[in-house]
C-alpha cells in the first residue's frame, strides 16, 4: 500500500465516523437513543441489515470460497428468503405494536420475567462470547498480509468503532452502515471490471464462463438428497431457513436494526430488500473468485496464498519439501497454461474437438497442480498444528495486492474495514441495548430518568467494546478459542428461535412451561452435539423442534395438574 | 368500499397488500434458484 492507498483507507473510514458523529449529536432520550429519531427509511434499513450480517470476513473469504469450491455455497443463502418472509408477517408487527426496544422484552410481554431473561441471558452469553472475533478475523488476515502490528490493528479499529457506537446509538450505527456499505459495494464491483479487464483479449466473461465450467467451479445448485452433501438446495432451503429465521427474527443485532424504521411499512420493505437481494450478492461475490479462479489459469501463483506461514516454514521447517512441492506445482501450471492457451485458440477457431481435447489436458494438469497444493496445505499443517487459518482467506487479499493499482487497493482494504466495523457496531449497540433494557433496568433500577438509562445505555455498550477488543488482543494466543466459540453460537440459536415460535404460533403455552422447555432443550442439544458428529446447522433444527415439543407436553402436564388456568396475556 | 388497514398498505405500485409483495419474493427466489440451477447446466 502506499500513501494514495492509506489516505483512501484513513479518509473514508474515518470521515464516515466523523460525519455520523457530528449528524447525531446532541441530547437523545432512550427511545431516540435505542431506536432512532424513527425517520429511519427502508433503503437505511435494508443497507443496515445488509451490512450486519455481512462482516469482513464475507468479503475477505467469500470470493476464496468460490475461488476452491465454485458457486456451490450461495445455497446456503436460499432459505434466507422464506425467513425474512416470515419475519416481515409475524414478528415484526408483534414488536412494532407493542413498542419494544429488544426482541427479549416481548418474551417477557408474552410469557414472563424469568423467560425474558432466558432469551435475553443467551443472547449476550453468545453474541457477548464471540464479541471479539469480528474485530480479530479480519484484523490477522490484513495485518499478516500488509505487515501490521495485529494489536495496532485492533486496537485502532475497535476503538473507532466503540467511538461512534457509544457517541450516536442506533441513528449513528445505522448512518454509518449505509455509507460503509456503499464504499464495500463500489469496491467489489471495481475489483469485478478491474478483473474482467484484466482476463486474456478475447476470453471475455462468455469464456470465462465456460472455461470455469469445465473446472466443475459452476455447480450452484445441486439437487442431491445424500445427507453427508454439506450444501444442497435442501439444506439451503430448510436449514438455511431455520439458521436465518433465528438470526433475522431473535438475534438482537438484526432486531434492532429493523426496528429503527419510521414504520411497519419502512421496515418490512427493509427485510424485503435483503429478501431479494441477498442472493445475488453471495451469488456476485462467489462469482468473483471463481473468475480469480480463471485469471490465475492464466497468470503465475503462489502454491500456498499465505506467504508469511509459508515463508516461515520454508525458514524454519521443511524448506526442501516445501520447495519441492512448490516446483511441482508451477510446472503443472505452466504445462496447464499451455494447453489454456491452445483451448483458447481452438475456441476462437471453432474447432470443438481441438478443445475438448485441450480441456481434458489442462483439467488433467490442474488436477495435478491441486494435489501438490493439498499436499503443501498438509505439510504446513503439520508443521503449525495451531495455525487454523484457512488459506482461502487468503487468496482476494493476495490478488488485490500483487494485482490492483493503487488506490483501487485503497478502497479494498477500506471496503474490508468498513465490513468489520459495520456489523461490529451492529453488535456492540445490540449488546449495549439488551444489557440496559433486559438485565439493568429490568433487575437492579426500573424507575430511573431517561438521562440515567441513556448513560449506562452508553457506558455498556463501551464495556462490550473493551471486552471485545481484549478478547480479540487475547485470541491471537489461542486461535482454536474462537472455533469453539462459534460452535457454542451456534448451538444457542435453535433454542432461542424455538422461544419465540412457541410466543408466536403456540398460544395456550405459558412462561412456566417454555421456560423449563427451553433449559431442558439446550441441555439436550449440548448432549447431543458432545455425542454426534452431525453439522452444527442440524442444532437449530433440534433445538427449536425440542423446545416447542417439550413446551407443548408440559404445559399440557401442567393443565392436567390444574396449573394452567391463567389465560395467556394478549399480543 | 374501504381500502386495506395503514399496516397492509405497501405504498409500492401494482402491490394491494403485502401478500402479494411475499409472493413476488417468492418468485424472485424461484427464479434466481432456476438461473443458477441453468448456470449450474454449464459444467461438463
Amino acid at each position: 500500500m502506499n500513501a494514495l492507498d492509506y489516505a483512501i483507507l484513513l479518509g473514508t473510514m474515518l470521515g464516515i465516523a466523523a460525519y455520523a458523529m457530528w449528524s447525531t449529536r446532541g441530547g437523545h432520550d432512550l427511545r431516540g437513543y435505542l431506536k432512532g429519531a424513527g425517520e429511519t427509511g427502508w433503503l437505511t434499513i435494508g443497507l443496515s441489515v445488509m451490512a450486519t450480517q455481512a462482516s469482513a470476513i464475507t468479503f475477505l473469504s467469500t470470493p476464496g470460497q468460490g475461488y476452491e469450491s465454485g458457486l456451490g455455497f450461495v445455497q446456503n443463502y436460499f432459505g434466507a428468503p422464506l425467513a425474512l418472509i416470515i419475519v416481515s408477517a409475524a414478528f415484526l408487527p408483534i414488536f412494532r405494536r407493542l413498542k419494544v426496544y429488544t426482541a427479549y422484552e416481548y418474551l417477557g410481554h408474552r410469557f414472563d420475567p424469568k423467560t425474558r431473561l432466558l432469551g435475553a441471558g443467551l443472547f449476550l452469553l453468545q453474541r457477548g462470547l464471540g464479541a471479539g472475533i469480528t474485530i480479530y478475523a479480519p484484523a490477522i488476515v490484513l495485518s499478516t498480509v500488509m505487515g501490521w502490528r495485529l494489536d495496532a490493528t485492533i486496537v485502532c479499529s475497535g476503538l473507532l468503532v466503540v467511538a461512534y457506537t457509544v457517541s450516536g446509538g442506533c441513528d449513528a450505527v445505522s448512518l454509518t452502515q449505509k455509507y460503509q456499505i456503499g464504499v464495500i459495494f463500489a469496491g467489489m464491483v471495481a475489483a469485478f471490471f478491474f478483473l474482467l479487464a484484466e482476463l486474456p483479449p478475447g476470453l471475455g466473461l462468455s469464456g470465462s464462463l465456460a472455461l470455469a465450467g469445465g473446472f466443475h467451479k459452476l455447480e450452484a445448485v445441486d439437487f442431491s438428497l445424500n445427507p453427508d452433501r454439506r450444501y444442497t438446495l435442501w439444506t439451503g432451503l430448510i436449514g438455511g431457513m431455520f439458521l436465518a429465521l433465528s438470526y433475522f427474527g431473535t438475534d438482537q443485532s438484526q432486531v434492532q436494526r429493523y426496528l429503527c424504521g419510521a414504520s411497519l411499512r419502512e421496515s418490512r420493505l427493509g427485510l424485503m430488500f435483503n429478501a431479494v437481494f441477498k442472493i445475488p450478492m453471495q451469488f456476485f461475490i462467489l462469482l468473483l473468485g471463481v473468475l480469480i479462479f480463471v485469471f490465475y489459469q492464466f497468470e503465475r501463483q503462489p502454491v500456498y496464498f499465505n506467504r508469511a506461514a509459508w515463508d516461515y516454514q520454508v525458514a524454519h521447517g521443511d524448506g526442501a519439501r516445501l520447495r519441492a512441492l512448490s516446483a511441482a506445482f508451477d510446472a503443472a501450471k505452466a504445462e496447464e497454461r499451455a494447453h489454456l492457451g491452445a483451448w483458447l485458440g481452438a475456441r476462437r477457431a471453432g474447432d470443438p474437438s481441438a478443445e475438448a481435447a485441450e480441456r481434458a489436458a489442462s483439467a488433467s494438469a490442474e488436477g495435478r497442480a491441486e494435489a501438490a497444493r493439498a499436499q503443501t496445505k498438509a505439510a504446513l499443517r503439520k508443521a503449525s498444528p495451531t495455525n487454523t487459518a484457512n488459506d482461502a482467506d487468503y487468496v482476494f487479499i493476495t490478488f488485490i495486492l500483487d494485482h490492483l493499482p493503487h488506490g483501487l487497493i485503497g478502497l479494498l482494504v477500506t471496503a474490508f474495514f468498513a465490513a468489520a466495523l459495520s456489523s461490529k457496531a451492529g453488535e456492540l449497540n445490540a449488546l449495549g441495548t439488551t444489557t440496559t433494557v433486559d438485565i439493568y433496568r429490568h433487575l437492579a433500577r426500573r424507575e430511573a430518568t431517561d438521562a440515567h438509562y441513556v448513560m449506562m445505555s452508553k457506558l455498556f455498550t463501551a464495556l462490550w467494546g473493551f471486552v471485545a477488543i481484549a478478547f480479540a488482543l487475547f485470541a491471537n494466543l489461542a486461535e482454536n478459542l474462537i472455533q469453539a466459540i462459534n460452535i457454542l453460537g451456534s448451538v444457542f440459536y435453535g433454542v432461542v428461535l424455538g422461544l419465540f415460535l412457541v410466543a408466536f404460533f403456540l398460544k395456550g403455552v405459558r412462561g412456566t412451561a417454555v421456560f423449563w422447555a427451553a433449559l431442558a432443550s439446550q441441555a439436550l442439544v449440548f448432549g447431543l452435539y458432545f455425542t454426534l458428529t452431525i453439522s452444527y446447522l442440524w442444532y437449530n433444527i433440534i433445538g427449536c423442534a425440542a423446545c416447542m415439543a417439550l413446551s407443548l407436553a408440559l404445559q399440557a402436564a401442567i393443565n392436567l395438574g390444574g396449573g394452567g388456568r391463567t389465560p395467556a396475556p394478549r399480543t | 368500499m374501504t381500502g386495506p388497514p395503514d399496516d397492509e398498505r405497501t405504498g409500492l405500485p401494482g402491490f394491494r397488500s403485502w401478500r402479494q409483495v411475499y409472493v413476488c419474493v417468492l418468485v424472485v427466489l424461484a427464479v434466481w434458484i432456476g438461473l443458477l440451477a441453468a448456470l449450474s447446466r454449464m459444467s461438463p
